[in-house]
């Protein structure tokens, strides 16, 4: 689906996406990188807050300001966006405390009908989730984007981080998270 | 981080990282290989390193979108959505067959109801349904929304989008009632959203994309992933099955048809027919014809994720979803009207529908106004979260500039209606009109 020639008839996709743009900068650009990033972008956001409509409305909102500001560097600017959307939402404590309330209801209506190793999938998720709570920002979206094939260079371009930073950060973050996800086990094992 | 710094002829945990994920150069690489092999302490390091990096990678696989077929959150959130604009409007909304069929409970009714409803028709029957519409339209809006002018306006556009093509125009066959043809895709569920995918070939379809700006669903679209997505469109394509369904559920059924037949003056409403002839909400402010070159599939995959959120609608359909009212800026003729999900628009109340009105001034500027109408401060778990969601209250205006000139002004009014309009226009126009929202 990748598309290959950029086209030229930009001027067909103009957007009005989101209720945002409505004239503005030839798009074909967009609807490439849409076809090329749409899904890891939607991946990581999902990897992020846990949420699978949140994060395809914020997938959608990356592309809406794609539209809106035609990115020099689109993967890493594509990235970079989303993760900042995350970041501003998390200051919104208000959201945040509606999006708890939402995984708490998706457990528990699991809960109640899924098999064995459902439950112990769905642990695991949360699990892993929280590991991924405990890691600073930086670490967590370095892991990522990781996740998503992103080399270093880019890594280092969306996070403004140094290029020979990647390595270290990289490391220090998936250290992090296996520790920390055997150490909640443990405490949970214990606590059985 | 417990092993750097004091031994610098060691190599670091970032450098290891780096050789695995292949981040190395060739002699980099050598070099850390060769300092490897003959240091056991490192050899050790790279051995820990490559375990985290094989667990924090099968750790991070556990977080997979979850499949769409158990699409939970999407599943649960939509049914809520429909009963919360229940509660949240004045009544008239619990009784429209817009947003009915998304109370819970409800679906596999409808869905069974469905199906046959829904069939190929020709292209006479076309223009008899938009003429229906058109006539309805016009009664409707004569007698609730009084704005004559927009009214023939919108009329206008109802019939001359089914007619420029048949792929458009086939969910018009749901109105009419006598068509038996059996549902003419195999591969559809059997819901209400089959009717849309009585289309011809995918290939057909990317054409339509590309010539008409209408992207009328796909074999792709069918096996989308998004849940709500398909119940919105279920939402509304389903009005006519609701019909249907009036008889064994007389209750509120009965009560719908009432009020349509009070206030549109017929009680069959062929409100589909034009709903769902839509276009994805991305080529909104497009040239329509201008898209050849486009790379289809990257096009398709755009406009289908677009026609997941916004489609276009019939301004009743709009005025029910907005529970009896809705907000028009004076004096303008109205291009087209959409709806879609809150939450593909900033800066709206995620579960909410938004109602957007394009109109088109007199340079042919485009204008859009989005509009929803917000909980009662009475209500208040509802309207405390659509307040998060909006940060906004009555008296509040926001105005942004995008940096391609793009003014949006936000604001909600005293009926607790949240505004958005968006224009290429200087910010002091802008605010005229919206001076002129009323």
């Amino acid at each position: 689906m990748a598309a290959g020639a950029p086209g030229g008839a930009g001027a067909g996709l103009q957007g009005a996406a989101g209720g945002v743009a409505i004239g503005g900068a030839p798009t074909t650009d967009v609807a490439e990188l849409y076809a090329l990033y749409h899904e890891s972008l939607v991946r990581l956001l999902y990897r992020r807050t846990g949420d699978r409509d949140h994060a395809e409305d914020l997938a959608q909102e990356v592309f809406v300001r794609a539209l809106e500001t035609p990115p020099a560097n689109p993967k890493p600017w594509l990235f970079a966006v989303a993760l900042n959307l995350v970041r501003d939402e998390g200051r919104r404590v208000t959201r945040e405390g509606r999006k708890l309330e939402l995984l708490k209801g998706e457990t528990a209506g699991l809960a109640v009908s899924a098999p064995d190793a459902e439950i112990e999938r769905q642990e695991k998720v949360e699990e892993v989730r929280a590991a991924l709570a405990a890691l600073s920002e930086k670490d967590r979206e370095a892991l990522l984007l990781k996740a998503e094939g992103f080399r270093y260079d880019e890594i280092a371009v969306a996070l403004g981080l140094a290029a020979g930073a990647v390595g270290t950060t990289l490391a220090r973050a998936r250290r992090k998270l296996v520790e920390t996800f055997h150490e909640q086990r443990r405490v949970k094992d214990v606590a059985r | 981080m417990s092993n750097d710094g004091s031994r610098m002829s060691h190599v670091d945990d970032g450098t290891l990282n780096a050789l695995l994920d292949g981040e190395l150069t060739a002699e980099e690489a050598a070099a850390v290989e060769a300092h490897i092999a003959a240091c056991p302490e490192c050899a050790k390091r790279l051995a820990e390193a490559k375990r985290f990096l094989a667990e924090a990678t099968d750790l991070l696989g556990a977080l997979e979108l979850p499949k769409p077929a158990v699409a939970e959150p999407s599943a649960r959130r939509v049914p809520k959505t429909a009963r919360e604009i229940a509660l949240d409007l004045d009544g008239a909304t619990q009784q429209s067959p817009a947003i009915r069929p998304n109370l819970a409970g409800e679906p596999p009714k409808r869905a069974s109801v469905g199906p046959p409803t829904r069939r190929r028709l020709d292209f006479t029957t076309l223009a008899w349904a938009a003429t229906v519409v058109l006539a309805i339209g016009v009664g409707y809006l004569a007698n609730e929304v009084r704005h004559t002018r927009q009214t023939i306006a919108l009329g206008e556009g109802a019939v001359g989008r089914p007619v420029q093509s048949p792929e458009q125009a086939s969910p018009a066959v749901a109105t009419q009632p006598a068509a038996p043809t059996p549902p003419p895709n195999a591969v559809a569920p059997p819901t209400s959203t089959g009717a849309r995918r009585g289309q011809p070939t995918r290939g057909a379809q990317a054409k339509s994309v590309l010539a008409a700006g209408g992207a009328p669903a796909t074999a792709a679209e069918l096996a989308h992933k998004e849940t709500p997505a398909l119940r919105d469109k279920q939402l509304a394509a389903a009005v006519p099955s609701d019909q249907a369904a009036a008889q064994p559920r007389p209750g509120r059924a009965a009560k719908t048809l009432e009020t349509v037949g009070g206030v549109g003056g017929a009680a069959e409403r062929p409100t589909t027919a034009v709903v769902a002839a839509e276009p994805p909400a991305v080529l909104m402010g497009a040239d329509r014809n201008a898209a050849a070159p486009i790379q289809r599939g990257a096009v398709a995959a755009f406009a289908e994720q677009r026609l997941t959120s916004f489609r276009r609608a019939a301004l009743e359909e709009a005025v029910a979803r907005l529970g009896g009212s809705l907000r028009l800026i004076d004096g303008m003729r109205i291009d087209h009207v959409e709806v879609g999900p809150g939450s593909r628009v900033s800066g709206a109340a995620r579960n909410l529908d938004v109602v957007r009105i394009v109109y088109v001034d007199d340079q042919g500027r485009r204008v859009v106004l989005d509009q929803q109408r917000l909980a009662q401060p009475a209500d208040s778990s509802a309207a405390e979260r659509q307040g998060a969601d909006v940060g906004m209250g009555y008296g509040d205006t926001l105005t942004t500039e995008a940096p391609d000139g793009q003014v949006r002004v936000r604001w909600v009014d005293r009926e607790r209606f949240w505004l958005s309009l968006t224009a290429s226009l200087a910010p002091d126009t802008a605010r005229a009109l919206v001076g002129r929202v009323r």
